[in-house]
């Protein structure tokens, strides 16, 4: 069971962290290629598209949902941890990791949550063929990378509790996925 | 409110992500409302980042990696060396400049502090600067970057509060000015004090280090020049620093670049998608707080309680300072401006003002432990102890103690300039 969950999640991080996280990546340098473009073509060449701004800010935006369950899944979205370090530094190393394990639980709850909650919403925007403010691009690709987003999330962070409750157990699992892997900056 | 806000503290105390307490927390109460329902928060959610002005973000962070990868950064410490490094404790204005030029190219504080930590602190050391002063100066000189443009903090303040950008990037100047004098005053007393050494003087030296500096400085030219020229939205500000940090880039090193933009992005997409989530969140905070009303009540308990715009800005900055000892500079202002920006607002508060002052706070907050973001950026590319960093930061959150309170009593240190430069382009 361990080797299975384990190797299932090894596949997932490497889904997130060289597909999708590359692929985010280059939409991202796309998108800024094309809002460069876009600059030249209207100050240069006095040439307007009235879907530009919202290409690029959907494109950026787009990009960077996808990258969400990236940093969900090395952790690094902002906490505050000094009280916890103040209980560690103290020795309540079994109270850090139950606080650890509901914290978890509770963002389990609230991705899986957001999740199922964003599909009538992407449906709806489907239905309606809601468009951005140039009337040009359809909404609901982006809504469903957001909605894509928050499914890997709740994935990531189920594995994020399974690492955490067999800490509490006294068990080391996914010793390759640090439970602080940190914030790169 | 009581609710909401216990569970926001709670779940915060406990470490969860401050994007989940925040959202976390708003869910909780909209799932128990009669009248909001569940699915909105997920369009609360799209619809907050959805938004032309906040793509600026990305923009700056990644032109700062770019310019960073391109090694104008050396460039710049060595016309700052050039310019000033002659004076006794020299080297450390030199640090404190550069801090200053590369500050109009990178929005980010820690970026920049930890950009410094690798450059400035071995020289710092070979030239016989005490271990505190060095990484002193390095941490507090990265925060000034919060207040010269672009700023990453200024636009996030603008995108949440939907006030002028332009007018928050030129309020930022004679207050980051100010911070910059009042730090060079801390070293003006310390190399009385401690003899530092000067380094020689030459023309030569000064005329080579501009010219191959030259193309760092054309970056805040573009920038500044776009936006006060009314030319450029400060996305597209953002867009064009890209553009000429790919130039340069592909130009300078075409082999090197090519094989570093891929990771680049990597790295500039992380530090995007952090910011993001987090202004997502707010997004579901902000719809929850708009539509019960709660900045509005809190307004009126404000004004109820006596407290006039001054009082209440001085609370309001204890409060933030007092944050800043536990939350980054980021999570501040999603945490409080949605909160309390309103209340200012009814108080007759200039928003352009407030913004500033937050800033300011948050600048010193980059050096107040145990968070100080900037406190562990030095420390972590300099290897000095975290309490070595702090003992040299000291001297230096005293004097910019002394430029918030300034700039606090003196609402037009922020204001004047904006109103000259803003109003000057529409006269146009």
């Amino acid at each position: 069971m361990e080797q299975f969950l384990d190797r299932t999640y090894r596949i997932i991080r490497f889904l997130l962290d060289q597909i999708i996280g590359n692929t985010a990546a280059i939409v991202m340098l796309g998108a800024t290629c094309f809002a460069i473009f876009e600059i030249i073509n209207r100050y240069i060449f006095g040439n307007v598209f009235q879907w530009g701004q919202d290409a690029v800010t959907y494109l950026i935006s787009g990009s960077v949902f996808l990258f969400f369950a990236v940093t969900q899944a090395r952790r690094s979205h902002l906490a505050v941890t000094a009280g916890t370090e103040l209980l560690k530094e103290k020795g309540f190393k079994k109270t850090v990791l139950a606080i650890r394990a509901a914290v978890t639980l509770m963002s389990l709850t609230m991705f899986t949550a957001y999740a199922l909650w964003g599909i009538p919403a992407v449906e709806r925007s489907m239905l309606m063929g809601r468009t951005s403010q140039s009337m040009v691009l359809l909404v609901w690709p982006f809504q469903l990378a957001l909605l894509a987003s928050f499914a890997l999330m709740a994935l990531v962070t189920a594995f994020h509790l399974y690492q955490d409750i067999q800490a509490m157990r006294g068990k080391k699992v996914f010793p390759w996925a640090p439970v602080e892997e940190g914030l790169e900056i | 409110m009581g609710f909401i806000s216990t569970a926001l503290f709670g779940l915060l105390a406990i470490g969860a992500p401050i994007g989940v307490a925040l959202a976390g927390a708003a869910t909780l109460f909209i799932m128990y409302d009669p009248i909001l329902t569940p699915s909105t928060v997920f369009r609360a959610f799209f619809s907050f980042l959805d938004n032309y002005t906040l793509m600026a973000i990305p923009f700056f962070i990644f032109a700062g990696y770019l310019m960073e990868r391109t090694g104008l950064i050396d460039k710049l410490f060595m016309l700052a060396d050039a310019i000033i490094g002659w004076v006794p404790g020299g080297f450390a204005y030199a640090t404190l400049l550069a801090a200053v030029l590369f500050g109009a190219i990178s929005g980010s504080s820690t970026a920049m502090a930890a950009a410094m930590g690798m450059i400035a602190y071995p020289e710092l050391i070979k030239r016989g600067y005490p271990v505190w002063l060095s990484a002193g100066v390095i941490a507090c000189g990265g925060g000034i970057a919060i207040l010269i443009p672009p700023s990453i903090t200024l636009i996030l303040f603008g995108v949440l509060t939907e006030e002028s950008i332009v007018k928050l990037f030129f309020a930022g100047f004679i207050p980051g000015f100010m911070l910059a004098i009042s730090n060079a005053v801390v070293i003006l007393g310390v190399s009385f004090y401690l003899k530092l050494p000067a380094g020689t003087f030459s023309w030569k030296a000064l005329g080579k280090a501009a010219i191959e500096s030259m193309p760092a400085m054309m970056m805040p030219v573009i920038i500044l020049g776009g936006l006060y020229g009314g030319v450029f939205t400060p996305t597209e500000a953002g867009a064009a620093a890209c553009a000429y940090a790919l130039a340069y880039g592909f130009y300078k090193k075409p082999k090197i670049f090519i094989k570093e933009l891929l990771p680049v992005t990597f790295r500039a997409i992380n530090l995007t998608s952090i910011v993001f989530f987090l202004v997502g969140c707010v997004g579901v905070f902000q719809f929850l707080l708009a539509n019960k009303g709660w900045p509005q009540d809190i307004a009126e308990w404000v004004i109820n309680f006596g407290l006039t715009p001054m009082s209440f800005l001085f609370v309001l900055i204890l409060f933030l300072l007092v944050l800043s000892m536990f939350l980054n500079g980021v999570a501040i202002l999603v945490l409080t401006v949605p909160i309390f920006f309103p209340v200012s607002l009814s108080l007759g508060i200039d928003p352009i003002h407030l913004g500033i002052l937050f800033a300011i706070a948050i600048e010193m907050g980059g050096v107040i432990p145990p968070v100080g973001l900037n406190l562990f950026a030095v420390s972590g590319t300099t290897g000095v102890p975290v309490t070595k960093v702090m003992q040299g930061a000291i001297p230096f959150l005293i004097t910019d103690g002394v430029v918030l309170v300034l700039v606090l009593l003196f609402p037009i240190l922020a204001l004047w300039l904006p109103d000259v430069m803003v109003q000057s382009v529409f006269a146009k």
